[in-house]
């Protein structure tokens, strides 16, 4: 019956709407980027220009982006009643666990996409088209380290694929919890933004306490600060992971308050 | 007398019983391997030792109380809490608050032999090592395995460091006590302690091997052992104060642990958010005040500056662009949860009440005017009340910019009125056209990225025009023109969509 569910959200998510918003999203943020880097920055490597790419625009958009990949067609559905309708052909929490996992999966696919067709066409296809003018490395070059850069090591594509999973991973933890606060909270604003605002705030308070290396704007995107230990980026998530698990728990023994 | 005799001859047996044997073992064959490895520094370094060594080595050793002390404390803990609470003990005591100061007495009765019997111990290790009252030279120099080096400077004799670590014990395992009992009480869910239990072993465990030094103040260790709090703060006061702290906390937090606090907290839930941004403001404000206090001839008037400095085109820091997204992009936040009751569940019915659109648009309108002067207001008043009590110089003068101040006011209050306007016009109108209120978020994070570097290069779009850093570059007149007409057009906008709209 779930597999059934999912092949059925599946086909519900992917409106040509929807469709033309995620490609809107993975094409056009890094392109505006892109196209404003190319003149008047120094490169020596194709990974800088990746690194310069991704960083600044999608950064302060990623928990919008997060929420508003698969969850606004959730949120209407919960606000014109359509979920209870739905408990005449199928349990609720088949339902709303075939829903959670569409948007976990729709929100990383995107997310991960956003990044790793960037890294793709900068690193693989860029060095041939030749858009870029790349300083040849002398000893005076310093090709500067981010954190993640330790991955470099074992190669360019461990380090894209590795990287865009993270990124994706982070997306996919914001995004459910946004949608277990859906399902507990009669706000539905509230609920939705508060991501966002977990994003921002703890960005500021960190700053504010000296310990930028622990924001999650410098966890998951690491191009502001100097490299720091792989560890560090653990120390949000594991945060983030401990509100989910808590949320999760919460949402499960609370099944009769639910906001449908 | 005798059923109180009887009792202590049973607790007495009870103390010394199997259990204390095991530990004391524990206990003593961990010394004698201290012992050991204090023998052979010293002879490798030809430097003499005496008993304070073994002593307080012993008594501050990090493995020992990682691995043994707060899994045993955290034993004894939980069996009191969970054999203590008993209805019918409940019923005997009359309220939560004194269950909780009961079961801390049990749990002391239970677990005062462990720390007796450390601290016993220790002190019998000392036999066989030349007896002093001053610290041995072996303690004051710095080396791999000696813990004390940095205890000596701040205590005169070792036996003070002696009882204070004791006094530091008991504190902090009376804290850890109360704060799983009061959990206890609130959840009366016995994985939840357990779940706590366990992450404060792992965090313990984890967390005094990984954490730097300037965080090992999150390790639940490090109140543990006077020796690893000196380390940590560079002084032995702060360790206390972090305990007391949360004691006092906890203490006040004991004495409404009775009180039905669902119906408080439906009445102060919709003040929760602008306390919440209220806090976020003071943090920003105070720790800029901070900043500020190192350059002597800083005036309120600079931390004022400072605070709301915000970013511009050419001249950007990720602080102030953190702030200035917290106190204006906050507000903006705060008045669309607003907005968002206006337009979602209250707009239609007030829309036919005034059967107007704009004496609707003006009936909340004018009191979110007089709200942003007020709140511009705050402000400032925040910052230079902020600025006073850190002992800033009282004068009404600008040393951080070349502006004169009457401009700086004049920005401060007339921009950033007209700016925030701008911003609650955009808000309403993409919440107009997409009865998403959702979609105000995306238009706030689309702001942000209008105020990152090399963006907004002419001042031209309206977005974070306020910031007080804009005045090195554009004269304030021109920025208030700018803003002007945005609003000018904002307000067209909206009402063309009055106009346009067949809602009601």
């Amino acid at each position: 019956m779930l597999s059934n569910q999912l092949v059925v959200e599946l086909k519900r998510a992917c409106t040509v709407k929807n469709l033309l918003f995620w490609i809107a999203i993975i094409v056009f943020l890094p392109t505006i980027r892109f196209y404003t880097i190319r003149n008047g920055y120094q490169f020596y490597k194709p990974i800088e220009v990746f690194q310069e790419t991704v960083s600044t625009i999608i950064p302060f958009l990623f928990p919008a982006i997060a929420i508003s990949i698969y969850l606004p067609s959730f949120l209407q559905e919960k606000k014109n009643n359509f979920i209870s309708y739905t408990r005449t052909r199928i349990p609720l929490s088949t339902y709303l666990l075939s829903k959670g996992l569409i948007n976990a999966c729709l929100t990383g696919l995107v997310t991960f996409l956003l990044i790793f067709i960037p890294f793709v066409f900068v690193v693989y296809l860029e060095p041939n088209i030749g858009i870029i003018h790349y300083t040849p490395i002398d000893k005076n070059a310093i090709v500067p380290d981010y954190t993640f850069s330790q991955l470099l090591s074992h190669g360019d594509l461990i380090y894209g694929l590795v990287y865009s999973l993270w990124v994706s991973i982070n997306a996919v933890v914001y995004a459910t919890i946004a949608f277990m606060l859906l399902l507990t909270s009669n706000n539905p604003f509230v609920a939705l933004s508060i991501p966002f605002l977990f994003y921002h705030i703890l960005n500021f308070l960190t700053g504010v306490l000296g310990v930028a290396m622990f924001s999650p704007l410098s966890t998951i995107f690491p191009f502001n600060i100097v490299e720091q230990p792989l560890w560090t980026v653990l120390v949000p998530f594991l945060l983030l992971l401990i509100i989910l698990i808590g949320l999760l728990i919460f949402v499960k023994r609370n099944q009769k308050e639910w906001m449908i | 007398m005798k059923q109180r005799n009887f009792r202590i001859k049973k607790y007495l047996e009870e103390v010394i019983s199997i259990k204390w044997l095991a530990i004391g073992i524990v206990f003593y064959f961990y010394g004698v391997m201290l012992k050991k490895e204090i023998v052979k520094d010293s002879y490798q370094r030809g430097i003499p030792f005496n008993n304070w060594d073994i002593t307080l080595r012993l008594m501050n050793d990090m493995y020992l109380i990682v691995y043994f002390i707060i899994p045993t404390v955290l034993f004894f803990s939980i069996k009191s809490i969970l054999l203590d609470f008993d209805y019918q003990i409940l019923i005997r005591l009359g309220s939560f608050k004194k269950w909780v100061y009961n079961t801390l007495k049990h749990f002391w009765m239970r677990s005062a032999p462990l720390l007796l019997l450390w601290a016993f111990v220790s002190l019998f290790m000392m036999i066989g090592f030349p007896f002093s009252w001053d610290w041995s030279q072996l303690s004051e120099t710095k080396h791999l395995t000696n813990t004390l080096d940095e205890l000596v400077k701040f205590f005169g004799t070792p036996i003070s460091v002696f009882a204070a670590q004791l006094i530091l014990l008991t504190l902090s395992v009376s804290l850890l006590h109360v704060v799983l009992a009061t959990v206890y009480v609130l959840t009366k869910s016995k994985y939840f302690i357990l779940t706590m239990s366990v992450i404060v072993f792992l965090g313990g465990s984890i967390g005094f091997k990984i954490l730097p030094t300037d965080v090992a103040f999150l390790s639940p260790t490090t109140y543990f052992s006077i020796a690893k709090g000196v380390n940590t703060f560079h002084s032995p006061i702060l360790s206390y104060m972090v305990v007391l702290g949360i004691g006092v906390l906890i203490v006040l937090f004991l004495q409404v642990l009775d009180v039905n606090k669902k119906v408080y907290v439906q009445s102060i839930k919709s003040y929760i958010p602008i306390g919440i941004y209220f806090f976020l403001c003071v943090i920003g404000i105070i720790s800029k005040a901070n900043s500020l206090l190192k350059s002597d001839d800083a005036t309120i008037c600079d931390v004022w500056i400072e605070s709301f400095i915000g970013v511009s085109a050419n001249r950007f820091a990720y602080l102030s662009f953190f702030f200035y997204l917290i106190v204006y992009f906050g507000f903006i936040y705060l008045v669309q949860l607003y907005l968002s009751n206006e337009i979602e569940h209250l707009g239609f019915y007030k829309m036919i009440r005034f059967r107007n659109l704009n004496k609707w648009f003006w009936s909340w309108m004018k009191r979110l005017l007089i709200a942003i002067a007020l709140f511009l207001f705050t402000l400032m008043s925040l910052s230079l009340i902020i600025a006073v009590c850190f002992g800033m110089n009282t004068s009404f003068y600008v040393t951080k910019l070349s502006n004169p101040l009457h401009e700086v006011v004049y920005h401060f209050f007339i921009n950033g009125f007209l700016q925030i306007v701008f911003y609650i016009f955009s808000v309403f109108i993409v919440s107009w056209l997409s009865k998403e209120s959702i979609h105000g978020v995306l238009l706030i994070s689309i702001f942000m990225i209008l105020m990152l570097p090399g963006v907004n290069a002419y001042a031209l779009i309206p977005v974070g025009l306020n910031s007080i850093v804009y005045l090195a570059d554009y004269s304030p007149y021109y920025l208030t023109i700018i803003l002007f007409v945005m609003n000018a057009i904002a307000y067209c906008v909206v009402h063309y969509l009055f106009k346009l709209s067949l809602k009601i």
